[in-house]
């Protein structure tokens, strides 16, 4: 039998390689390429968040338009003294524009854990489904390489349902400001809302790619994402109530952001009266022991297991 | 009518991807061989056929009847899917006689039934482990019981011989060549062409469904004229060859090969030329030592109408 | 054999057929612990935490806030999602679909076997709560107790069945279901007004506390809320369920599965 060879399939590679290349951003990239193929429910999971931006940024701007007269003054006329009074009774009852957007994450929270969990709780199930880290790590990738490129694939959804509501409503309180003021005098409220969502996305990313480790289907990712995130709100707040002691509530993941919120924007949020710090451990400990199953569960991946 | 099967323009598109054009083609009792390349339609065809989807367009009358939820035809029915899925809790006993016991046979039937198709697909060794300790060939097989243990009168299969070791798609092949010894037409699907060529001559011909051809496959060589027949000679003296089949009206071309001896001769008509060759060749002198003529297999012919 | 006939014996020969599977699914051994996570916290409010003096108001919160809002719907949601959507995952439901049956009969076997484990999880789960409850002082009255756990039998049948229906019509049907049970009623359930009225869980809450405001007043973390008469509600209720079988019967019927190779 003649040999032969197929040298034309094999073309020597002319291009140069990059010293440092990024692989996690690609693999990122290619997570969120797929995440955008799929229109439907994307519209779906992103309407109400949608919704809830567009009611906020327009009360928003109804405040600062009470608060500078403008609302009242749409005819061209001078703004009566009642008008004025109207003005500001409007301006107060819409409270601070941080008030706002944190009433705004709270109302879509549950619709931003349903968002991270669609987009979230495949990415290491279904790899490990479909095996297909094993072809993965034959590639010189290394555990955290590939845990920070699926990250960053659940984060970029998440900001999209977060931080992109923070920024925008913070975009129309600077535009309905006077002279800007909102984004010139109060520039560290805009970074402290910035920093509360990426803190918000990744914390919830980190969980959600935890409990994706644990299974091999996606299905499966997203109810025990559910049960963690419900049982602990209504059960903390239940026993809260029964036990008159506060220190439950520290269980839910909610009620924490909600203490870290108050402790940034100096607000004080009814039956939230624990010690900042106390939720700043409670985070702490979920995102490290989220990091280890992490890292438990990819070394398994990386071997493949 | 004595036709099986019954399709008309019979069309279906996955969103805008199209699983089945316009086919249009009558199959008639015995086995037959539904080919075509990965893709061409024969798995949308066989889901059309078994009523686990309905057309887009078009008509298709199974033993004479519309198959979508029609639950007398599906007694009749036996399918044998593609796909690598069984109740895996279940042994493949058990798997064999609860769907047999969906098609209303008592529990005492169905498990004796359960057990001779079992045994028929040469798991009788096997049937009472759980299938999902099974290889992917006693998974096929056991795929294949289900669909043969209620005795048909149709059975089709959809790449049954797919994942099977040589002994087990030997022994696959007779089953099918039993259930037709036993009355019943049997469709099957498959791109390695040289399986069903071994099994029956008579095949429909799927292409990027649409019906390519349908026949036997030596029928549906000569119906091809533009590609005429080619036959490969090896000869003492292939240049006195080459010479003395030359004049003859149905050669049209004659190629000397790289290798020595050898000659390649294309003919318009392969039945003449087979009658005309010993004589000539033996006139001529030229030491014919080898004579392969292989252009009629389903391969070939394959090759020839894709392209 | 009609469809009349066949119907009630094929989906018996499927609810057979599936019961064990499903009772022995990684989904009823995580329903077990989710399950126990009410009684769980009973024991805690009761017996450790010092609420042994006000066994209704453990009983009450923990009924409303944990049962019958988070427990049900989720168990439902779980259960009842794979009624269709788990043999379309696992490419088997070619074999029920290509048999003798009507379509109709694989859809109501399978919730079917689904809705009995998942009443025996609830019904011990909320028997649990009042039995520890009932051991406190001031403990809930029989009928309550027997009010919540009807309440959340009833929050089982209509959550699994409007999951498997949304298992059928969708191919990620949980996330559908999760977002229906979770996000929807409890934004619906829980703000003031009419809108209540679209949510399952006022009319599972009319069903518990009887029409009687006062009774939901116990209840000091919710607004007030006008009830309607446990009859009405369940008609209600019992003409959604109606519906929702309808539906999953009929789509299951006409619906084609594709399924990949």
């Amino acid at each position: 039998m003649k040999a032969t060879t197929h040298t034309e399939v094999y073309r020597r590679f002319d291009g140069e390689l990059r010293k440092r290349p990024l692989r996690s951003v690609t693999l990122a990239w290619s997570g969120i390429r797929i995440g955008f193929k799929k229109k439907l429910p994307m519209l779906l999971l992103f309407i109400i968040p949608a919704i809830f931006t567009i009611v906020t940024g327009f009360m928003v701007q109804l405040k600062f338009e009470a608060e500078s007269g403008t609302l009242t003054n749409m005819a061209g006329m001078e703004p009566s003294a009642q008008t004025m009074a109207m003005g500001a009774m409007l301006s107060s009852q819409l409270g601070q524009v941080e008030v706002l957007i944190f009433q705004l994450l709270t109302n879509m929270q549950f619709f931003v854990v349903l968002i991270m969990g669609w987009y979230g709780s495949g990415l290491i199930a279904e790899d490990r489904k479909l095996r297909a880290h094993l072809l993965y790590f034959a590639r010189p990738m290394s555990r955290l390489t590939y845990t920070a490129g699926k990250l960053l694939t659940v984060m970029f959804w998440g900001s999209l349902a977060v931080v992109a509501p923070v920024t925008i409503v913070c975009s129309v309180a600077s535009l309905a400001s006077p002279e800007w003021s909102f984004l010139t005098e109060r520039w560290d409220t805009i970074l402290k809302l910035e920093l509360y969502a990426v803190l918000w996305v990744f914390f919830h990313g980190i969980l959600v790619l935890a409990i994706s480790s644990l299974t091999d289907r996606r299905n499966r990712a997203l109810g025990g994402l559910f049960i963690l995130y419900f049982l602990t709100l209504a059960g903390s707040n239940a026993m809260a109530e029964l036990m008159s002691g506060q220190g439950w509530r520290l269980l839910s993941i909610p009620n924490n952001f909600q203490r870290i919120f108050d402790g940034l924007f100096d607000q004080s949020s009814p039956g939230i009266g624990w010690n900042l710090e106390a939720s700043l451990w409670v985070l702490g400990l979920l995102t490290f022991a989220s990091a280890a199953i992490l890292s438990r569960q990819t070394r398994k991946l990386e071997v493949g297991a | 009518m004595n036709s099986i099967i019954q399709a008309e323009n019979l069309g279906r598109w996955y969103g805008e991807v199209v699983g089945l054009g316009d086919l249009t083609v009558e199959i008639e009792p015995g086995i037959t061989g539904l080919v075509g390349p990965n893709g061409a339609g024969k798995s949308t065809f066989m889901k059309l056929m078994v009523g686990e989807l309905r057309p887009a367009r078009g008509q298709l009358a199974v033993l004479g009847e519309v198959p979508f939820g029609n639950r007398g035809l599906h007694r009749q029915l036996g399918f044998c899917p593609q796909q690598d899925a069984l109740y895996e809790h279940q042994t493949g006993r058990q798997f064999v006689r609860d769907l047999l016991r969906l098609g209303g046979w008592s529990r005492r039937e169905a498990d004796a039934l359960a057990v001779r198709a079992m045994e028929r697909v040469g798991l009788e060794d096997a049937m009472d482990r759980r299938v999902n300790g099974y290889s992917k060939g006693m998974r096929q097989r056991t795929r294949l019981a289900q669909a043969i243990a209620h005795g048909p009168r149709l059975v089709i299969a959809d790449e049954p011989l797919t994942g099977l070791d040589p002994i087990a798609r030997r022994q696959t092949l007779e089953l099918f060549r039993g259930l037709a010894e036993d009355g019943c037409s049997v469709i099957i699907s498959s791109h390695v062409l040289h399986e069903v060529e071994s099994l029956t001559e008579t095949m429909v011909l799927i292409h990027r469904g649409r019906l390519l051809a349908q026949g036997s496959v030596r029928e549906v060589r000569r119906l091809i004229s533009r590609h005429p027949s080619r036959v490969e000679l090896v000869a003492r003296d292939p240049r006195l060859l080459a010479t003395a089949l030359l004049p003859l009206e149905h050669v049209r071309t004659i190629k000397l090969g790289t290798d020595p001896g050898t000659l390649t001769v294309e003919t318009d008509d392969i039945a003449a030329f087979h009658s005309t060759f010993a004589g000539v060749a033996a006139a001529a002198g030229a030491g014919v030592s080898g004579f392969k003529s292989d252009d009629a297999s389903l391969e070939a012919v394959f090759d020839y109408l894709v392209g | 054999m009609n469809l009349f006939t066949a119907l009630p014996r094929a989906t018996w020969l499927i609810f057979r057929m599936h019961l064990a599977t499903t009772a022995t699914s990684r989904r009823a051994l995580a329903g077990i612990l989710f399950a126990a996570v009410a009684p769980l916290f009973a024991f805690l409010a009761v017996k450790v935490g010092g609420g042994g003096d006000m066994g209704e108001r453990v009983f009450m919160f923990l009924g409303v806030l944990v049962l019958l809002q988070v427990v049900a719907p989720a168990l439902g949601v779980f259960l009842g999602i794979g009624a269709i959507a788990d043999e379309t995952e696992a490419r088997t439901i070619t074999y029920p679909f290509t048999r003798p049956i009507p379509r109709a009969s694989v859809f109501l076997g399978r919730w079917l076997a689904s809705l009995l484990v998942l009443t025996v999880l609830l019904l011990s789960s909320g028997a649990a709560v009042g039995m520890i409850t009932m051991g406190a002082a001031d403990p809930p009255a029989v009928e309550a107790v027997q009010a919540l756990v009807g309440a959340t039998l009833v929050a089982g049948v209509l959550y699994s069945l409007g999951a498997a229906v949304i298992g059928i019509i969708f191919k990620r049907g949980q996330v559908i279901a999760l977002g229906y049970a979770f996000a929807f009623e409890v934004m619906l359930a829980n703000i003031p007004g009419s809108a209540q009225k679209l949510s399952l869980q006022f009319y599972l809450r009319s069903l518990f506390v009887g029409g009687d405001s006062a009774n939901w007043s116990s209840l000091d973390i919710f607004q007030r809320t006008e009830f309607l008469e446990p009859a009405a509600s369940a008609e209600r209720l019992l003409v959604t369920a109606v519906l929702l079988l309808a539906v999953g019967c009929f789509t299951v019927t006409r619906k084609q599965f594709v399924l990949s190779s």
